[in-house]
């Protein structure tokens, strides 16, 4: 009874389930996906492209727009890459305040997939529930920064600003509630036998499939390999802080989803210790040819007036060479392979985005799957088109 | 006073060169011309910020192939750089990871215009996508890639923009005058 015919249908690119512009080309036989063919594209944005007329400062806020829901790591990876390349060291203070950052915001991230995962599966109330936490973030985005999304907080050489005073009470507050959070969020889901039933055994990811297709984060995670790059190559101290990497061995839409949540109870651990830890002291480099002369010097000293004025009309120059920088976004390895010629703008910046990679794995993901179930497989992936298309 | 009776001024032995980590060594042995130069190892010909093999674009796939034998079987990354000015005027570049390990390395070639690689889509399902995107926004062809269509642009776009000689703002074509040209 071998089908002869099959049909073939377009998910996507405005699917709501699809986050974004993604297109899946799924061909069917009678419920079950034989071939499955993700197109890309909808949202490029010609990012790499831009960064090349941008000068090394500016250039951080093309990074910001890629993944769109952990600006921050972006940010970071960007200007670990270049302070590479200019040789220079952040001080301590400002390492703590980037980890500190980064990991609210890959909580955020990751409340946000919750979120809209459960959405995606039909529990609507879930998605209230991880906004509202969330939005307790982005009120430290905006108190740090002053902005709530795509902040741009960090620079080459440091930061933008010191953390406010009030930021101590805003973390206190949200690690205490956190709690109770994840206690709704597991009470509401962990064992929800709609959400489990639609989620496990649905997707599955084995360790060699994620190597030939370059899966990597909580989806390489969840099938068992504990490959978290904060600890197999630490950057901006990250070997300071005591934290686990949770792991799953089933591979499946449920175990990527439990890594997720016990990641976030990891962070939060991170966002205590780098909350209680922080030195004081300079929260950006002393390098006057990278950073921004402190505002009252401008009037007292001739050198900063000039440093002040050659950084904010031509930027500074950067030693040629280059360098691959990797990070752990939420969703994986993301890298920045980032060629210097010398000048003041970066030559090329190559970003290995995560998402890309995971979305490309949808060909062999989705194969043998049911219809009904592509919306949890591709939900569970949680991939940003942002950074996909770029 | 006789000159045997002194010992012989100890001449110091020039250290001998580091070896080649046995991982490259392996490498050139599998595919004796394909290496042609490694940087960022000890007794590499040059600095880099992490190993890096620069391969004959001839020899591409086999080179991958062989790394990937020695352990370096997660894919990272491909991507393409232009250099307008080089004869062979793009860099393809590749980083592999060896996660049990913790190793990465960074495979270069060199490609003309016009020219081609192997595809590495036989050793890596995940090079499908970064060769179509290095074909579509550099013009580099993967030979023996399944589907080499354009993946970010549309298919009836004109020239790849992510060369450095293509404008940023304007009509496509390149003047002179542009702020772009280089």
């Amino acid at each position: 009874m071998a089908a002869a015919e099959t049909t073939t249908l377009n998910m996507g690119p405005q699917h709501p389930a699809t986050h974004g512009v993604l297109r899946l080309v799924l061909e069917l036989d009678g419920e079950t996906v034989v071939r499955c063919v993700p197109e890309i594209g909808y949202l490029h944005t010609g990012i790499e492209k831009n960064v090349e007329h941008h000068t090394w400062q500016q250039a951080i806020t093309d990074t910001d727009r890629m993944d769109y829901l952990s600006p921050i790591i972006n940010n970071l990876g960007y200007c670990l890459a270049a302070e590479r390349l200019l040789g220079i060291q952040v001080p301590e203070r400002c390492e703590y305040i980037r980890v500190l950052m980064a990991e609210l915001s890959r909580i955020a991230s990751h409340l946000v997939f919750i979120g809209t995962y459960a959405l995606d599966l039909g529990a609507m109330s879930v998605y209230f529930y991880a906004f509202q936490a969330r939005e307790a973030i982005l009120d430290m985005y905006e108190a740090v920064s002053g902005v709530r999304m795509n902040l741009s907080y960090l620079r080459v050489g440091g930061l933008q600003y010191d953390i406010p005073p009030q930021l101590q009470g805003m973390v206190d507050r949200f690690l205490e509630e956190l709690p109770r959070w994840m206690h709704d969020f597991r009470s509401l889901l962990d064992d929800n036998p709609i959400f489990v039933g639609r989620t496990q055994g649905i997707g599955v990811l084995t360790p060699e499939s994620c190597r030939a297709w370059g899966v990597t984060g909580p989806a390489l995670r969840a099938c068992g390999v504990a490959h978290d790059l904060r600890k197999a190559a630490p950057y901006s101290g990250y070997e300071r802080f005591d934290f686990t990497v949770p792991t799953r061995s089933e591979g499946d839409a449920y175990a990527r989803y439990r890594v997720r949540l016990d990641e976030i109870e990891q962070s939060a651990r991170i966002v205590r210790q780098a909350m209680d830890g922080m030195p004081s002291g300079p929260w950006r480099s002393a390098d006057r040819k990278v950073t921004l002369p402190p505002r009252e010097e401008l009037t007292t000293s001739m050198e900063s007036l000039i440093h002040h004025f050659k950084l904010a009309s031509q930027g500074f120059r950067v030693p040629p060479g280059q360098v691959y920088q990797a990070v752990e976004s939420p969703r994986g390895e993301l890298g920045f392979y980032i060629v210097s010629d010398g000048g003041t703008h970066p030559y090329r910046m190559r970003v290995r985005a995560p998402s890309y990679y995971n979305t490309q794995a949808l060909k062999q993901l989705l194969e043998g799957e049911l219809v009904a179930d592509a919306v949890a497989a591709v939900g569970s992936l949680d991939m940003i088109m942002g950074e996909v298309d770029r | 006073m006789p000159d045997d009776a002194r010992t012989p001024a100890a001449v110091p032995d020039a250290p001998p060169p580091p070896a080649l980590p046995e991982w490259v060594d392996l490498v050139r042995q599998a595919v004796p011309d394909g290496v042609q130069a490694v940087l960022g190892v000890p007794g590499g010909s040059g600095e880099a910020d992490l190993p890096t093999l620069a391969v004959a674009a001839g020899r591409w796939l086999e080179v991958v192939a062989a790394l990937k034998a020695g352990g370096f079987d997660f894919f990272a990354d491909l991507g393409g750089v232009d250099h307008p000015e080089r004869p062979a005027r793009f860099d393809v570049v590749l980083h592999l990871r060896d996660i049990a390990a913790g190793r990465i390395v960074r495979c270069v070639a060199e490609v003309a215009e016009g020219g081609s690689l192997a595809s590495l889509e036989p050793l890596f399902p995940a090079a499908g996508w970064p060769e179509r995107e290095v074909f579509d926004l550099l013009g580099v062809r993967f030979a023996g890639n399944a589907d080499l269509r354009r993946l970010l642009l549309p298919d009836d776009w004109e020239g790849h923009p992510l060369r450095r000689d293509y404008p940023l703002t304007g009509p496509r074509a390149l003047s002179p005058e542009s702020p772009y040209a280089i």
